[in-house]
């Protein structure tokens, strides 16, 4: 399932990349570049090669592990892209922790207070957050909490006056590892707004999901059963409805963390934050065909990734699913 | 006589939702000693239900509200318990188990898992000799297949699910078992093994059963007492021999007459004319009045007292009442 699904998306980006109008020597050299020049370049660049064999290199050298050069940098993609994926996934992660937490307790607390009035505006507060743009809710938290309240920077990862040697690039694992405690204090604060601007979308279908999967499972037999046993409330709540109410909100967090890859990109434009969108933004406008190509690939493994992910959490969570064993 | 184990008197739960008030328990006063079966009897939406998940304290307030009277456990009142005690009474004095055994127990969890549950929930054991007394609780109830503690719900059949159930119940060893029509859902030998065992834990534990049928088939097979239950009251209840020979109270003399039996198969199915009241608008008076073929004026208007007539048999009928009723007029007793 994985590998055709990985092959298809090679050919489907591969192709798009290079309908892109304009040519990468162009643009690497500049407008009036002389025509000579642009042809030597293209020829060393294999550019004038036919389209399939251009394909092929590609592939191949992707077997070998080998992403391609940026032609900006003259740096291997494989070992460019990492910070800025790096910093992609923390934002991510970040991101889908605070959806996850808040949408599945806002979820079950309405569930619980079913038609109370904090029933009603936890999910008055999700329909908004529905439908909330992302980056009109980034452009506000930079507006309201950076500019006008100043209480968290609004953009960039780190402050650029900290001195800091990333290993991992992610942050807050290094700063954890050496111990800089200045460090990660600053990354978190960094990390406030982009992570809320991103994470409110999916924390918003999350909490609807969350509510209307825990009702229906609070009102089955075997939640009686339990209460029939003299199991406390909470133990009720979070032990047995949660876990078959997870069900169906495992579904939508596989969507949502889509969703969120793509959220991500713009998110990290509104908050110039050094990840991946950023790095495909720049690479498309300079026409880098490796460093797009690559890119986009990276991005599909990892959604594909996602929704394998998904697929054991259902395994793992339903005993009735059992794969491969049909 | 004893004190009794479980006293239910003068007992109302209403519902009110947006339609109106439904009255499903509207004073039912029943008794259940130790060690002893008592089965619950008549038609569906009567208040069978609410009546006993009433005494679980698991009727959902609000839309119920209780209304008045008292439910006593061993002299204790649990109307109006806090939660906390309501858990500590829960599976370890009184349990119950349900009718849809195919959903009464929880699909993510393993059976092993559910029974230690109820188990430490209620005593200071380790997980180890839990799941000894799980497997030990599951022979009693005759299962003894290897690995079924790791098994779950949906690899058992619905009879496998209701000994569970039975077993899961049963392993804090309580005072007084409920079952609401444990059997209903099963296939009719499915049914007669569920009772057998049953009858025969009740024996060999002591355990009390308050067992809850609209089958008067498994009242005679089961039950020491029966109550009968009409729109939200108790009409009649006696011993089981009583109440079979000798019914006195119009509604049960019906719910009699329509035991299908095999020596009159060719006749056709007696069943009591008109329907179940809608219990948001009640019959003034006797509420089976509109029903019964004896009614008379005062049956209209006023409504009649559970009467006392001797040797613990009573019964709400006007016509048992020497002075307003019309003795005569009292319903030749149907023999079975
Ligand atoms: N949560 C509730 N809200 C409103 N009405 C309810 C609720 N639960 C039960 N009732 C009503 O109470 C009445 C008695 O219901 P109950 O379930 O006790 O009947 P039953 O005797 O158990 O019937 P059956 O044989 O069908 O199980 C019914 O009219 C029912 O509609
Ligand atoms: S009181 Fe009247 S209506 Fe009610 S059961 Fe007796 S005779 Fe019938
Ligand atoms: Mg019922």
């Amino acid at each position: 399932m994985l590998i055709p699904v990985l092959i298809g998306m090679s050919v489907i980006t591969f192709f798009i990349v290079h309908a892109i109008p304009g040519s990468p020597a162009k643009a690497l050299l500049g407008e009036r570049a002389s025509p000579e020049a642009l042809h030597q370049l293209e020829e060393k660049m294999g550019l004038n090669d036919p389209l399939y064999i251009q394909y092929f290199n590609y592939i191949k050298n992707l077997l070998q592990g080998d992403l391609g050069t940026s032609i900006q940098t003259g740096q291997p993609v494989s070992e460019e892209i990492i910070p800025y994926l790096a910093a992609t996934f923390e934002l991510a992660l970040f991101a889908m922790v605070i959806a996850v937490f808040f949408g599945v307790n806002l979820g079950i607390f309405s569930a619980w207070r079913q038609n109370s009035s904090v029933d009603y505006l936890s999910m008055v507060i999700a329909l908004i957050g529905v439908s909330m743009p992302v980056f009109w809710l980034g452009l506000m938290e930079q507006w309201i909490f950076a500019q006008e309240l100043a209480w968290f920077p609004s953009s960039g990862r780190l402050d650029s006056r900290l001195f800091f040697e990333p290993v991992t690039h992610f942050y807050f694992l290094d700063a954890l590892i050496q111990g800089d405690f200045v460090v990660l204090q600053d990354a978190l604060k960094h990390m406030v707004l982009p992570a809320v601007a991103l994470g409110t979308i999916p924390m918003a279908i999350i909490a609807r999901m969350t509510r209307s999967s825990m009702l229906e499972v609070l009102r089955s037999d075997y939640i009686r059963t339990a209460r029939a046993k003299g199991v406390g409330e909470l133990l009720i709540i979070y032990k047995h409805a949660l876990k078959n109410a997870l069900i169906p909100i495992v579904t939508v967090f596989g969507l949502q963390m889509g969703l969120l890859l793509g959220g991500a990109i713009l998110t990290e434009t509104i908050f110039s934050w050094p990840g991946v969108g950023r790095y495909l933004y720049d690479a498309i406008h300079a026409r880098d065909y490796a460093v797009v190509q690559s890119g986009i690939l990276v991005v599909a493994t990892i959604f594909v990734l996602i929704n394998l992910i998904v697929d054991l959490l259902y395994a793992w969570i339903d005993p009735r699913i059992q794969y491969g064993k049909e | 006589m004893a004190e009794p184990l479980l006293d239910i008197s003068e007992f109302r739960m209403y519902f009110h939702t947006e339609k109106g008030v439904v009255k499903a328990v509207d004073g039912v006063d029943l008794t259940v000693h130790e060690g002893e079966v008592v089965g619950l009897v008549g038609e569906s939406g009567c208040g069978k239900s609410v009546t006993s998940l009433s005494v679980m304290g698991l009727v959902p307030q609000p839309p119920g509200k209780v209304e008045g009277g008292s439910i006593r456990l061993t002299g204790k009142d649990l109307t109006h318990l806090r939660q906390r005690e309501w858990q500590r009474i829960r599976g370890n004095d009184i349990s119950m188990i349900f009718q849809e055994p195919m959903t009464s127990l929880n699909p993510v969890f393993t059976i092993g898992d559910q029974i230690v549950e109820a188990l430490q929930k209620h005593q200071k054991i380790s997980k180890k000799e839990a799941k000894k007394r799980a497997g030990e609780a599951l022979k009693e109830v005759g299962i003894s297949r290897k690995g079924i503690l790791g098994e779950y719900p949906h690899q058992l059949s619905g009879g496998m699910r209701q000994r569970v159930m039975i077993a899961m119940a049963m392993v804090c060893r309580p005072k007084l078992l409920i079952a609401d029509e444990p059997t209903t859902a099963l296939d009719v030998t499915i049914q007669a093994q569920i009772l057998d065992l049953m009858r025969r834990l009740n024996e060999e534990t002591g355990t009390a059963i308050l067992m809850i049928t609209h089958d008067l088939g498994v009242v005679a097979e089961m039950c020491d007492r029966v109550v009968v239950m009409y729109a939200g009251e108790v009409v009649e209840k006696a011993d089981v021999k009583t109440l079979f020979q000798d019914p006195r109270h119009p509604y049960t003399q019906g719910l009699l007459k329509s035991i299908p039996q095999l020596d009159k198969r060719f006749d056709r199915l007696y069943s009591i004319p008109g329907n179940v009241p809608d219990p948001r608008k009640m019959p003034e008076g006797c509420r089976f009045s509109p029903r019964c073929e004896f009614a008379k004026d005062i049956c209209m208007t006023q409504k009649p007292d559970l009467l006392d007539l001797g040797k613990s048999h009573f019964s709400r009928c006007w016509l048992h009442d020497e002075k307003k009723g019309d003795a005569d007029r009292d319903p030749i007793t149907v023999t079975t």
